[in-house]
């Protein structure tokens, strides 16, 4: 019996199944650290657990939080990105855990 | 609360401003402390306002009040136990929604509560426009606008302040999570009314136990009739995490940040909440996806040769200062045990500390200034890859690179890192940075032992074993001795800003005395204990009687001088014939005279000079050339044998004992018993190893720029070849820190263990790399 992985979502799976999202807009849902610096997303859901999630949540980001990359470092990794009037800087594996949905 | 005396807690976000308008109430009447058994300040203050007294109590900047973090706990502590009259809240007005999280964090509390929304300068430059009355209104206290930083907003807060203490009423705040998760609260409230004991708000401590929070959990197991509440949490907590599907904790979480998302949008008119701001102006340079690195390199370049090399101006008139004092000291006091003490023992220990402190007062300046712009956020965020392959974090670069100057600056440069694990790992591994006190050390032995052209190879392969050994150590340590998830870098950039000349120096200055007593009194201790195990036993028994040799010496002087000299002159002493005591003075003048760089003069010249002196008085002119002659060679005898005398005496005394006990165990590293004494001296300052081989090998004091005579009698000593010199580098490299960075090591971990361990892994890694290099040296070679 194959166990679906953690954070296995039947939406994500729906997305991938070509022709299904005919009716609404195409509507992306990807992790914050694949957005390039100018791009924007909503936050959906924030995963993982323990103290770097509580932390990220802390800062806000939470459900329906607007978040725009602003930047990468110098060396591609961290990643600086605007929330709430305020500017935050994360590193990639952390910004894996907020998924986002892009318009 | 007296009617006089009012005590009141600032609390709010990082960044927030909250420590300057602390210093605008309370100016020079505040002391800075650490809260009981942590590394966390406390910062208290007074002031006087219409004939109150306030105690003002600076609470660690948070933002939450969870128990993830040790800082968080001694605010959300200091609330809870001290229960001050009234908590400021001081809010960031330029990114207000965030910062309302922790407003309402603090209204669960159940203690009064005024908002000082802060920065509304930046805020209106942004365009947002606040309404106050209507959060004051939602949140049910009152607001207060400030401009911390032109001290803008201050009486109005404290009268705001004595107001709402006088009226003693909080609204009784209550933010609604929702049917299901109120439920629960209710119910588990009403179970913790019926247990005794507990000093927290009811309503607060259920629902913290609901979030999982750590702190209250183990207070719950503490108290009689806690493991029933505890029991009845539990199953809440999987009833609610069946209906919401993810942690309550972070259900909870959101749901503060929607209900403060509420009041942001019903107080602030809608505007662009993404948009550019001059920060991100200045960012998009400083951070710039290619200049960042190089523009960083530049900074830290900066900071450094500020530290050290404009710091070493001032070091030297303190050296010099303190050499003048020794020497003053000694002049004044008679001969003996008391002087030794004072001026070797004490004045030597202890000048050495003093002597840091224009490098630390440079140093916290810069980094002062650095935090205080907002800039150091920024350094941290270009370095944290390069830092994290080698299991550290981007904040600790600074302090590492402060290591290489010397390991005390390094060492308190890492308050900036908030996490302690990192801290920790960061202090451990900054000694390994080769300091600059090790360098005459180096330099001695590489002259004496390798030719000039591997010199510079030498040199550069101890900095690198350094580094490597010090990665080496840090990924060790990060995976063994701290272990556990990686800390999370998410961190704040907050907005650039000019510091106020006021909060740089009270920065700055802060450290420097808190270094100074500590370091100074741990210090003054190990300087006498030092002095001590090498000046005793002071009964010797030489192998010379050397008061009876030297009192040959004079009597050789002077039965020489009074054959050559006194008799053709047909005087008894010198003073009998004033022109010959002249002449003897010019001559001697000539020969010690410097030229403006302190260095001797050329031959050519002092020859030329003794021919005119020789001309102008040609019949005295042999006679005291003769006379100066003796004299210096009774000099150099006599300063000889006092050399040696030093030299036995030094090898019998406490230390020299020690190093020959050692010797068994330094022996497999190539190392003698001489070499074990400078080791053992050396803990407490790394340049004194070179001091302490001077004294040894009796060739008296050392001139770190020009130790050619020290070169020559380790060269000259069989026991000393290339690699035992190389050896001894490399321990010295490794080995525990100085007493300096120990005892700074000690207050800043707040732990003797970890001093302690700090000095055993050093010195054991040493012994172990040095065996390694020295057998396989010998093997090879």
């Amino acid at each position: 019996m194959v166990s679906l992985p953690k954070d296995f979502s039947f939406t994500r799976l729906m997305i991938m199944i070509p022709g299904i999202n005919k009716n609404k807009e195409a509507t992306m849902i990807k992790t914050l650290d694949c957005l390039a610096p100018g791009e924007t997303g909503v936050v959906t859901k924030v995963q993982g657990s323990g103290s770097v999630k509580r932390r990220i949540v802390d800062m806000g980001i939470v459900g329906e939080t607007r978040i725009q990359v602003q930047k990468l470092a110098p060396l591609g990794d961290p990643m600086e990105i605007k929330v709430k009037n305020f500017n935050l800087s994360l590193r990639k594996s952390e910004a894996a855990l907020i998924e986002v949905r892009t318009q | 609360m007296s009617a006089r005396n009012l005590t009141v807690a600032l609390a709010g976000n990082p960044n927030s401003g909250k420590t300057t308008i602390f210093n605008n109430i309370t100016g020079a009447r505040q002391h800075v402390g650490n809260y009981p058994g942590v590394t966390v300040e406390r910062r208290e203050g007074f002031r006087r306002y219409q004939g109150k007294e306030l105690l003002l109590v600076d609470l660690p900047g948070t933002y939450s009040l969870t128990a993830h973090s040790l800082d968080e706990l001694v605010a959300r502590n200091v609330i809870v136990n001290e229960k001050p009259d009234i908590i400021v809240n001081i809010l960031d007005a330029s990114n207000l929604e965030r910062n309302l999280y922790l407003a309402v964090q603090l209204l669960e509390l159940e203690r009064p509560v005024v908002l000082a929304l802060n920065m509304t300068d930046v805020a209106e430059q942004r365009g947002l426009k606040i309404n106050d009355e209507a959060l004051s209104r939602k949140m049910g206290i009152s607001v207060v606008r400030m401009v911390g930083n032109r001290n803008r907003g201050t009486d109005e807060l404290l009268e705001t302040v004595v107001v709402a203490a006088a009226a003693n009423e909080h609204a009784p705040f209550r933010l609604d999570y929702g049917q299901d998760i109120e439920a629960q609260i209710t119910q588990i409230t009403e179970a913790l009314a019926s247990v005794t004991e507990v000093k927290y708000p009811l309503r607060w401590l259920a629902i913290k136990l609901l979030e999982n929070d750590q702190d209250a959990k183990t207070l719950m197991s503490q108290v009689v009739g806690g493991t029933r509440i505890l029991n009845l949490v539990e199953k809440a907590r999987t009833e609610l995490a069946v209906i919401f599907n993810d942690e309550l904790e972070l259900v909870i979480a959101e749901i503060r940040y929607r209900f403060v998302g509420e009041i942001y949008r019903q107080v602030v008119p809608a505007n662009n909440d993404l948009g550019k701001t001059t920060s991100d102006k200045i960012d998009d340079i400083l951070t710039h996806r290619v200049l960042g690195l190089p523009i960083f390199f530049g900074i830290m370049w900066l900071l450094f040769n500020i530290v050290f090399t404009v710091g070493a101006y001032p070091q030297d008139w303190l050296d010099q200062g303190v050499g003048l004092i020794g020497t003053l000291l000694g002049d004044f006091l008679p001969d003996g045990e008391l002087k030794s003490l004072l001026v070797d023992g004490i004045i030597g220990g202890v000048g050495s500390v003093i002597v840091f402190l224009p490098n630390i007062l440079l140093l916290f300046l810069g980094i002062a200034l650095l935090e205080d712009t907002g800039y150091m956020a920024r350094a941290a965020f270009v370095i944290d890859r390069v830092m994290r392959a080698v299991g550290l974090h981007g904040k600790s670069f600074i302090p590492l690179l402060l290591g290489f100057g010397c390991s005390v600056p390094a060492i308190m440069g890492t308050r900036s890192l908030e996490n302690p694990r990192d801290r920790m790992v960061t202090i451990l591994v900054a000694p390994l940075m080769s300091c600059s006190a090790r360098l005459p050390v180096y330099t001695l032995l590489t002259a004496a032992f390798f030719s000039m052209e591997m010199a510079g190879t030498v040199l550069f392969s101890v900095y690198a074993v350094g580094i490597v050994l010090a990665i080496l150590m840090a990924l060790i340590f990060r995976k063994f001795l701290f272990p556990g998830e990686a800390e999370a870098f998410v961190m704040e950039m907050p907005s650039y800003h000019l510091p106020t000349l006021r909060s740089i120096v009270t920065h700055m200055w802060e450290r420097s005395i808190l270094y100074l007593k500590k370091a100074g009194t741990l210090i003054l201790v190990a300087s006498i204990l030092v002095w001590f195990a090498t000046n005793y036993p002071a009964n010797v028994e030489y192998s010379v009687d050397y008061d009876q040799e030297k009192t040959q010496v004079e009597e050789s002087f002077n039965a020489q001088v009074a054959e050559q000299v006194f008799l053709p002159l047909q005087i008894e002493k010198l003073e009998d014939n004033e022109e010959l005591g002249a002449l003897v003075g010019d001559i001697a003048a000539i020969n010690e005279a410097k030229d403006e760089d302190g260095e001797d003069l050329d031959d050519a010249v002092k020859t030329e000079q003794l021919d005119q002196l020789a001309q102008a008085n040609n019949t005295l002119y042999p006679f005291a050339l003769q006379y100066y002659e003796f004299e210096q060679k009774k000099q150099e005898q006599t300063d000889s044998l006092d050399k040696q005398q030093a030299g036995e005496k030094l090898a019998q005394s406490y230390a020299g004992q020690l190093g020959k006990t050692m010797e068994p165990i330094i022996r497999p590293l190539g190392f003698d018993w001489k070499i074990g004494v400078g080791l053992v001296s050396a803990m407490a300052a790394k340049e004194v190893l070179v001091s302490t081989l001077g004294t040894i090998y009796s060739v008296g004091e050392v001139d770190e720029e020009d130790p050619t005579s020290l070169q020559d009698a380790l060269a000259a000593d069989p026991a000393f070849n290339p690699l035992v010199a190389y050896c001894l580098m490399i321990f010295t490299l490794i080995y525990s820190p100085c007493l300096a960075a120990l005892a700074v090591l000690r207050r800043e971990t707040n732990s003797w263990k970890w001093t302690a361990f700090s000095f055993c892994y050093s010195t054991v890694l040493a012994w172990i790399v040095t065996l390694v290099v020295y057998q396989v040296g010998t093997l090879l070679l």
